[in-house]
C-alpha cells in the first residue's frame, strides 16, 4: 500500500467501525471435522441449542495515512468455491486494481486493471518489463478493463510459497542485517489493526 | 560453521508441515520438535513421513522429537542459533515466540502472532529482544510470494498505471478486502482434521485477528 515505507501504528492509523458475527456449526459437523465424539466442555460458553457459535466472521473500516480500507473475513463450512478465496480492490486515480476469485473467474484469483485515465501505453510498458520476473505474463482487453493473465507455469500454488518464503526467510536468517527496516513496525501496524478491530467489533 | 537447523515448538497447524515440503541446502536435515505428546504432534509427524516418502522430490527430513508436557521449559536448553517455527494454537503463540527469543532462536511464526490487543506491547518487546539479539523474528505471510500479489505490486507501484491512491471513504473505501476461508478442507491431498481447541475463539482468534492478516493470493492487509 505504501511501498518501502514505514507505518507507526500510534499515529497511521484510525479505526472507525467493526462487527462481528458467527458461522453456525452442528455437532455433525463438528465431529466430521475433529473426530472429537462430542463437544468439549471449553466450548460450553459458545453452544446456543445445538449448535456452536463459532465467532469466525468480522468486518472492520479504518484509516491508514488517510486511505479508508474496508476488511471482510468469513469462515464457512464449505464454500461454493470449494476452497478459499479472496477479493480486493485498490482504487488509484489512474486505475483501479482488482483481484477477483468469483464464479466468472472459476474461483481462480485473477487480477484486472480497470483504467481511470489512458494507461494502456504504460501498462504494456510494465507488463513487458514483468517478464524477466513473471515469464508469460500477459494483459488481454476485456471490455471497458484489462486481465492480467498469469500462465499456469507460474502459478504454482498455496503449499508452494511456503519453501518460497522459507527461502527468503533463511536469506535474512543468514544476514540479519538485510531485514528491511520497515518489517517491525509495520507487522504491528498489520497487528494493531487486527487486534483493535475485534476489541472494537466487542463494543459495537 | 555447523548448518542452523529447524526447532518445531507444538506444530498444531499443517503450516508447521508445510514449511518442511522440501529440503534447503542452507538448513540441516536434522529438526528438532518439542511438543507435548497428542494427536497434533501425530499429525505433524504424518505429514513429514509423508514428504519423505513422496516420489517426486522426497524430503530427507531426520527428527529429534522430544515429546513431553514440559516440552517448553526444555526447549531452553535448545542451542542458540538455530530457527523456531511456531504453527498451532494462536492464544499462546506469543509465549512460544518469547520462549524461543530467550533460547537464542530465530523465529518463523505462522500468522496471526497475536489475537489480543494486549498483547502487542509483548510483541513489541519481542521483536526488540530478537533485534537486540540479532535474531530474525518474522510471521510466515506466504501470500506475498504469490504471482499475483507480486504483479499488483509492480502495477501498484507504477504511477503512470495507478496515480495516486484514491482515499475514498467509509461508502467507497480506498482500498476493499474481503477473504472466505472454508473449515473442511483438504490439504496436500489428506482431509485436513482440525483440533477442537480451532473453534475456541480465545484460543484461535476470531476472524479479524485470525484471517484479518490476510494471506493469500494478492490480497494484502494494508500496513
Amino acid at each position: 500500500m505504501f511501498p518501502g515505507e514505514a507505518l507507526d501504528y500510534r499515529h497511521d492509523i484510525r479505526l472507525h467501525s467493526a462487527s462481528r458475527w458467527p458461522t453456525r456449526l452442528s455437532l455433525a459437523q463438528f465431529r466430521e471435522v475433529t473426530g472429537e465424539p462430542a463437544w468439549p466442555d471449553f466450548l460450553g460458553p459458545w453452544l446456543k441449542g445445538d449448535a456452536l457459535e463459532y465467532f469466525c466472521n468480522g468486518r472492520l473500516h479504518y484509516e491508514i495515512r488517510g486511505i479508508h480500507v474496508a476488511l471482510e473475513c468469513r469462515w464457512d463450512w464449505q464454500t461454493e468455491a470449494g476452497d478459499d478465496t479472496h477479493n480486493a480492490s485498490y482504487r488509484g486515480t489512474r486505475a483501479r486494481l482488482e483481484l477477483r476469485q468469483g464464479k466468472v473467474e472459476g474461483y481462480r484469483a485473477q487480477l484486472y486493471v480497470v483504467p481511470q485515465a489512458d494507461i494502456a501505453g504504460a501498462l504494456e510498458r510494465r507488463v513487458a518489463a514483468l517478464q524477466a520476473e513473471l515469464p508469460g505474463i500477459g494483459i488481454d482487453r476485456r471490455g471497458g478493463e484489462w486481465q492480467v493473465t498469469v500462465p499456469d507455469a507460474l502459478r504454482r500454488g498455496h503449499e508452494a510459497h511456503f519453501a518460497a518464503f522459507t527461502r527468503r526467510f533463511l536469506a535474512y536468517v543468514e544476514n540479519p542485517q538485510s531485514v528491511p527496516k520497515r518489517f517491525r513496525p509495520n507487522l504491528l501496524a498489520k497487528y494493531f489493526v487486527t487486534t483493535e478491530g475485534v476489541a472494537l467489533s466487542h463494543r459495537s | 560453521m555447523p548448518k542452523p537447523h529447524l526447532v518445531l515448538i507444538d506444530p498444531g497447524h499443517f503450516h508447521a508441515a508445510l514449511v518442511q515440503k522440501e529440503m534447503y541446502p542452507g538448513l540441516s536435515p536434522e529438526a528438532y520438535v518439542y511438543a507435548p505428546l497428542g494427536p497434533e504432534l501425530i499429525d505433524y509427524l504424518g505429514r513429514i513421513a509423508r514428504f519423505n516418502a513422496q516420489s517426486e522430490a522426497p524430503t530427507r527430513w531426520q527428527l529429534q522429537v522430544q515429546a513431553a508436557p514440559d516440552f517448553l521449559a526444555r526447549l531452553a536448553q535448545e542451542p542458540p542459533g538455530g530457527i523456531a517455527v511456531i504453527a498451532g494454537r494462536n492464544g499462546v503463540k506469543i509465549e512460544r515466540i518469547e520462549a524461543a527469543v530467550a533460547a537464542g532462536l530465530h523465529v518463523l511464526a505462522d500468522k496471526p502472532a497475536i489475537i489480543r490487543r494486549e498483547d502487542l506491547p509483548r510483541l513489541e518487546a519481542v521483536l526488540t529482544l530478537a533485534e537486540e539479539r540479532g535474531l530474525v523474528m518474522h510471521d510466515l505471510m506466504t501470500g506475498r510470494m504469490s504471482e499475483i500479489s507480486r504483479a499488483i505490486q509492480a502495477l501498484r507501484n507504477d504511477p503512470e498505471i495507478f496515480g495516486e491512491p484514491v482515499p475514498g471513504n467509509a461508502a467507497e473505501p480506498g482500498v476493499s478486502l474481503s477473504n472466505a476461508h472454508q473449515l473442511l478442507k483438504t490439504v496436500a491431498g489428506v482431509p485436513n482434521r482440525r483440533p477442537p481447541w480451532y473453534f475456541d475463539i480465545s484460543e484461535q482468534g476470531e476472524g479479524l485477528a485470525d484471517t484479518g492478516i490476510v494471506s493469500g493470493r494478492g490480497a494484502r492487509l494494508p500496513a
